[in-house]
């Protein structure tokens, strides 16, 4: 069924196409998918871009954390269209192609990297069982710190957020791009 | 085992206090709860309350269908923390006693109005399936209409990201509130 139709961006108004324009600079340079709902809310959209903008310079993690985190999130949340825009950031950002095509299997990675593992670990927790135990809180705070892990949750809730949008609305993979989940 | 502990405001720097003042003014008094383990990273905690506050105060999702989707994140991240916070907001906002305990114990509760249950049913679906069903999401739509329907996902999410913080940084609950979801 479709679902909720994507605004393109000559159907905005002018201040409201300046203000996706802006927002999508910095991801992928399109109005399209989430951030084409996102700014059916323009001030929502404004708020969202200027919080989750940070994540780009402000976080005291490595990007191959960060974005561990984030292809985590859309797999969870079986977001094609967020995995197909992430996954090549991920490996971009260093992490392996094995650990990648792990968690899209819904497979357990192995990784030679302490934190990546701890960060595999959280998220697997608590996504699976919305508790983390002690040994995987312990090895997540020594990974990243306890400003880091602040960080990584945000990061995570904010992509799911995104990842939510996506699986709602019906949001699909582009024409030609990949279906990363299909059964 | 204790985990990560709520920063103080004698530990924050003074750019920190006064940021934790200007948010706690708008939040009860004294920065609390989630907050007070975000603060770590001042820039995005500023970001993230101009945000929050949006969710909060400036979307078209009525109080109370908003509250509904925050009381059902917090019951899924077994947030206690978030879930004695919410429960003041949640009874001025107006919805009745028996749906409050009915999300609490996560038995399907009986609706008197169906935005209540078109918002409730988004919400479980999205947790516990990861995927939203036609039918569902034609209430939803109906109940919101197309923007309140990316607004509520967004506050959903939103407060899955404190929730997140709440379950893995073990912040406590409130002082002399029962555990919700024990057992």
């Amino acid at each position: 069924m479709a679902r909720m139709k994507e605004i393109k961006p000559e159907e905005f108004d002018a201040p409201v196409r300046a203000l996706g324009e802006k927002i999508v600079k910095t991801r992928g340079g399109t109005i399209q998918g989430p951030w084409a709902h996102m700014l059916r809310s323009p001030k929502l959209a404004e708020k969202a871009a200027a919080y989750s903008d940070l994540f780009r310079t402000e976080l005291s993690l490595p990007l191959n954390l960060v974005q561990l985190a984030v292809i985590m999130a859309s797999r969870h949340w079986n977001a094609a269209y967020v995995w197909n825009a992430q996954a090549p950031r991920a490996k971009a950002a260093g992490v392996s192609e094995a650990a990648i095509e792990a968690i899209r299997a819904k497979k357990t990675p192995s990784f030679s990297d302490d934190a990546e593992r701890a960060v595999y670990n959280l998220f697997s927790e608590l996504y699976g069982k919305q508790s983390v135990s002690d040994a995987t809180y312990e090895a997540a705070v020594k990974a990243l710190g306890e400003k880091g892990l602040v960080e990584i949750l945000n990061v995570a809730g904010f992509y799911s957020i995104v990842a939510s949008i996506v699986v709602a609305t019906g949001v699909a993979p582009r024409p030609g791009a990949p279906m990363p989940f299909a059964s | 085992m204790a985990r990560m502990p709520l920063m103080r405001p004698a530990e924050m720097s003074d750019s920190q206090r006064a940021l934790a003042e200007a948010i706690a003014g708008k939040r009860s008094g004294v920065i609390r709860g989630p907050w007070a383990q975000l603060i770590r990273n001042e820039k995005l905690t500023a970001l993230a309350s101009a945000y929050g506050d949006y969710l909060r105060d400036g979307t078209s999702v009525p109080k109370r269908l908003a509250m509904i989707a925050v009381l059902a994140t917090a019951r899924h991240w077994k947030a206690e923390y978030m879930w004695a916070a919410q429960q003041a907001r949640a009874k001025e906002a107006g919805l009745p006693e028996p749906l409050i305990e009915a999300i609490r114990t996560g038995a399907r509760p009986r609706f008197e109005d169906a935005k209540d249950e078109a918002v409730y049913t988004l919400v479980t679906e999205l947790y516990r399936n990861q995927a939203i069903g036609d039918a569902t999401y034609a209430a939803a739509e109906k109940a919101l209409g197309q923007v309140g329907v990316v607004e509520l996902l967004n506050i959903a999410g939103f407060y899955t990201t404190l929730a997140m913080v709440i379950s893995a940084t073990g912040v406590p609950t409130i002082d002399g509130a029962k555990p919700a979801f024990a057992g």
